[in-house]
Formats: structure tokens, C-alpha cells, sequence
């Protein structure tokens, strides 16, 4: 039973932190051939035969959600190891329940880092019975959430942009303090001092002073 | 389209095998606390809060 850590050992803390602290704030794009990679190391922890197709990346979790219930539409009857793609016809509906329940399905990849961080850790005091994350570990360093289904794998880019404040609180007051990559603005995430704020939060609040510049 | 369980369950099975059997009660709880690391739990935890407020209704 392990009950003290080492000097050796205390004095990886710090760098173990920031390492992981660096992985849960990144802002890379996927990199999907090492992301694939992983996926499949972390199927294979799981005693899973890997996914037929990968599908992405997606550029954040609401235009994936949108790809899986496209996928559920189609059902069974599709050539998954053909599969490159999810086209979506202009026009077409979802709804809030498809999205949230297809969104509900998604796992966490980069923004896993903080119990990964300690998992990860306890390589060094040499704990047992971590094989089973060796897979999820990888995936986080290479992408951003994901979703594991039986036959494909969807992949999503990370956000585009983090910023925080001084203290490392979600923050910004010219823009979102989370925007993820892509044209569509409507996900991005507006917050000051760590207090997420309502959609468009920074044009709401420029827009009398625009107003009165064009009376 | 099944979503795959095996993997969502690989945290609890890691978790449980790695702490309940090899570090103290005492040590679990100090290296949560060192290494619940603070600032991607808030982007995680901002990014859910959106979406849930965007689509739970």
C-alpha cells in the first residue's frame, strides 16, 4: 500500500501537472492519423475490434452531433468500411432532443486531461491495472471530443481559441473566450472572469454604443 | 449506430483497479488534489453547461 511519495517522485509533480495542464488547454487542430492511432489502442483496451471508418474531424461537438444522427438515419444498411463521409442535405432538421441525446454520446479527448493527469501519475509510483487507459491517454493528447460507436469513430477538432485570465479563468472581453474552428459562430462561448456569459456576449454589449454612432 | 460502453467504462475500471487497491485513502484524496487540475475541468465543464443550455430544453 503506497502512503508517501518520494523525493524523486514530489519533485515530478510540477512538470507532470503543467504537461497535462498544456494537453487540457490545447488549441492544435486534430491531428488525425495519431488521433486514429489511438482511437484504436483505446478500443483494443476495451477488448474492442477497432472502428470501420473514421469520420472527421468536426469542428466542434454540435456539427458532429449533427453527423450521428445522420448516421443513426441511415441505420444499419451502409458500407461502413467505405464510409468517408456523412453528407448532410441542405434543409434538413434536427431537433434539440436528437442533438442532446447524440451530444450525450460523446466522449471527452483533451478535456479528459484532468483525471487522466492523475492516472497518468501513478505510472510513476508504479501502480498497477492502469493498461486499461493507455489508449484514452493517447487520445487526448491528439484530438478533441470524440464519439465511439460500434462500427465508426467520429473525430472533432479541438476549440481554435482558449483564453483565460490572470487567475486561469475562461475569459475574454473582445470575443469568445472558447471558439472553436470553422465559420459558424453560434457555439462559441462567451465568458468573463470564468462567469460563462449569453451568446454573442460581446456584441450585445457593444451594440448601443454602435447604435448611438449611427443616430 | 450502438454507442460503445466498453470504452466510457475504462475510467471507472482503471480507477477502481489502480487506487482502491494500492494507495491509502489518505493519498487518493492528496493526489486528487494536486492533480485536479483546474482550468481544463472549467473549459470542460463550460463547453457541457453550453451545450446543455442550447439543447436541453
Amino acid at each position: 500500500m503506497i502512503s508517501e511519495l518520494s523525493k524523486e517522485q514530489k519533485a515530478k509533480i510540477i512538470d507532470h501537472g503543467l504537461k497535462w495542464t498544456r494537453i487540457g488547454l490545447s488549441t492544435e487542430p486534430v491531428d488525425m492519423a495519431n488521433a486514429m492511432m489511438a482511437i484504436k489502442e483505446a478500443y483494443s483496451c476495451a477488448g474492442l475490434k477497432p472502428p470501420k471508418a473514421f469520420l472527421g474531424p468536426f469542428n466542434n461537438p454540435v456539427e458532429c452531433a449533427k453527423a450521428q444522427v445522420m448516421l443513426k438515419r441511415m441505420g444499419d444498411d451502409v458500407d461502413f468500411a467505405k464510409l468517408k463521409e456523412v453528407t448532410i442535405p441542405v434543409g434538413t432538421e434536427f431537433t434539440s432532443e436528437e442533438l442532446y441525446a447524440a451530444i450525450a454520446e460523446q466522449t471527452y479527448g483533451f478535456c479528459e486531461a484532468s483525471w487522466l493527469c492523475l492516472y497518468d501519475f501513478y505510472k510513476e509510483l508504479e501502480v498497477d491495472g492502469l493498461e486499461k487507459i493507455k489508449g484514452l491517454v493517447e487520445v487526448a493528447k491528439h484530438c478533441g471530443w470524440w464519439v465511439p460507436y460500434n462500427k465508426v469513430a467520429l473525430v472533432q477538432h479541438r476549440p481554435a481559441e482558449i483564453h483565460l485570465d490572470a487567475n486561469g479563468h475562461l475569459h475574454n472581453e473582445n470575443g469568445p473566450a472558447i471558439k472553436w474552428r470553422g465559420e459558424d459562430r453560434t457555439y462559441d462561448i462567451f465568458a468573463i472572469h470564468g462567469e460563462v456569459q449569453p451568446p454573442n456576449y460581446n456584441q450585445t454589449q457593444s451594440a448601443p454604443e454602435n447604435a448611438e454612432l449611427q443616430a | 449506430m450502438e454507442s460503445v460502453n466498453e470504452i466510457i467504462q475504462l475510467h471507472a475500471a482503471a480507477s477502481m483497479k489502480a487506487s482502491t487497491s494500492q494507495l491509502t485513502f489518505r493519498m487518493r484524496e492528496e493526489m486528487q488534489e494536486i492533480f485536479g487540475l483546474r482550468r481544463p475541468k472549467e473549459v470542460k465543464q463550460a463547453i457541457s453547461n453550453s451545450l446543455k443550455e442550447a439543447f436541453s430544453k
